[in-house]
């Protein structure tokens, strides 16, 4: 029989006050090497009730297994600059099935249509200055676009049904509308 | 007709961006930008909160579920690791600290949410807030002060109460306090899942705790501060 117990405002806050937290972790995961600092964790450990929660729970998370962190089957997009022109890559997998190429106008353009968590994503590539513009639009005409790269990231929304990023440079990036769901674009520069 | 101000004020309000700078992995050596953590640790995030919500929670709103998984994503493209230290394996403080802060944070503030315990008693449920978060360990952990407690006796302590316990739990805290195995390592030997280990852990904390402050009534304010005080290297 189960019995749902309340306890709302009951868990202690997650953080401890001695910075313990990486300690904890890697004391579940079996990366702490020194004895001595095993038991030194475990004295703490019984003295802070976070700590103890954040330790029962880091073995409880242990049952993922590494091989699977990551999701194979996001769509991924290759582009390369080769000077003036943007040549989308047609032999990556994940590129023709998720996220197919409509067109490429005069080398200076590539179009891909992308089924983004029901909801379908035209995304125009151009050539820009100082590497490529993104023009992106979607039926939900309120969607807020992040596109994330090494530096940061930035939002953007439709304006004349078009969302647009400028002057992105060669890099590894991650486009997403509601942040659960990724694009994940990869430029190189020729 | 459109100004050069409307314009400014356009792009103000359809495009901004904001600067977080990777981070560098000491242990891998990787930059570990907001781009790098999404496309290899993804699924990695979203398994940890099916995990989390099979403990905390009794039937889980996927819509609830959506919201801690893009909330965990906004906290790491803001830049939320920009604190990993390289204690642990990234892998693991992805899940064990970034999600489920987040993860606890997001349920506790939802007001329609019940969080429950899973436990491995016949009644399948703890109540995880009237039993285990008792106003004794509150005590213990609110109050550090300064009295230092000689660590050679809390360890015999905790040695000699390991002795009572069952052969199960004794085998749980030789492979992971003194002999520093993997939870694979330890999950193979013994041939359990990390769900029950985690329970096995709770008791063994619960009676740890209480033989300590039965026998050193004055370790509930001594422990954090001896923790700093003998801290190793």
């Amino acid at each position: 029989m189960k019995n749902p117990a309340l306890i709302k405002n009951n868990i202690p806050e997650n953080s401890c006050s001695l910075d313990m937290d990486e300690k904890i972790i890697a004391l579940a995961a079996g990366e702490i090497n020194k004895y001595e600092e095993r038991i030194s964790i475990l004295i703490h450990i019984l003295s802070c009730e976070c700590c103890r929660l954040l330790f029962e729970d880091s073995i409880l998370l242990q049952q993922i297994d590494e091989d699977n962190y990551s999701i194979g089957s996001l769509p991924l997009i290759q582009l390369k600059i080769k000077g003036s022109r943007v040549i989308p890559s047609t032999t990556s997998a994940s590129h023709t099935d998720r996220a197919p190429l409509l067109s490429i106008e005069g080398d200076e353009s590539a179009e891909f249509r992308i089924n983004h968590n029901n909801e379908e994503i035209t995304l125009r590539v151009l050539r820009a200055e100082d590497g490529v513009d993104f023009d992106l639009s979607a039926n939900d005409k309120e969607a807020k676009f992040y596109l994330i790269g090494g530096d940061g990231f930035n939002t953007a929304f439709q304006y004349n049904s078009i969302a647009r990023f400028e002057n992105i440079k060669p890099g590894k990036y991650a486009l997403t509308i509601n942040l659960k769901e990724f694009i994940f674009i990869d430029i190189t520069e020729d | 007709m459109i100004n050069t101000f409307t314009i400014c004020l356009m792009r103000y309000i359809y495009f901004s961006t904001i600067n977080v700078p990777g981070i560098m992995d000491n242990n891998s050596g990787k930059n570990l930008s907001p781009e790098y953590i999404l496309r290899e640790y993804s699924g990695l995030i979203k398994k940890s909160i099916k995990i989390l919500a099979y403990k905390y929670l009794n039937r889980a709103d996927p819509f609830l579920l959506d919201d801690i998984e893009q909330e965990v994503n906004l906290r790491i493209i803001r830049g939320c690791l920009n604190t990993y230290r390289g204690e642990a394996s990234l892998g693991n403080y992805i899940s064990s600290f970034v999600v489920r802060s987040t993860f606890l944070n997001v349920i506790t503030k939802n007001s329609n949410t019940h969080i429950y315990s899973v436990s491995d008693n016949d009644e399948g449920y703890d109540d995880y807030s009237a039993d285990v978060v008792s106003p004794v360990h509150r005590k213990m952990t609110m109050d550090h002060s300064d009295v230092i407690t000689d660590r050679i006796t809390i360890e015999k302590i905790i040695s000699e109460e390991i002795k009572e316990m069952s052969q199960r739990q004794q085998d749980i805290y030789q492979m992971l306090i003194v002999e520093g195995k993997t939870q694979v390592e330890l999950s193979e030997k013994l041939e359990i899942s990390q769900s029950t280990i985690s329970e096995h852990w709770s008791k063994i904390t619960q009676q740890l705790r209480n033989a300590l402050l039965k026998q050193i009534p004055e370790l509930k304010i001594t422990i954090g501060t001896d923790y700093e005080k003998s801290r190793l290297n």
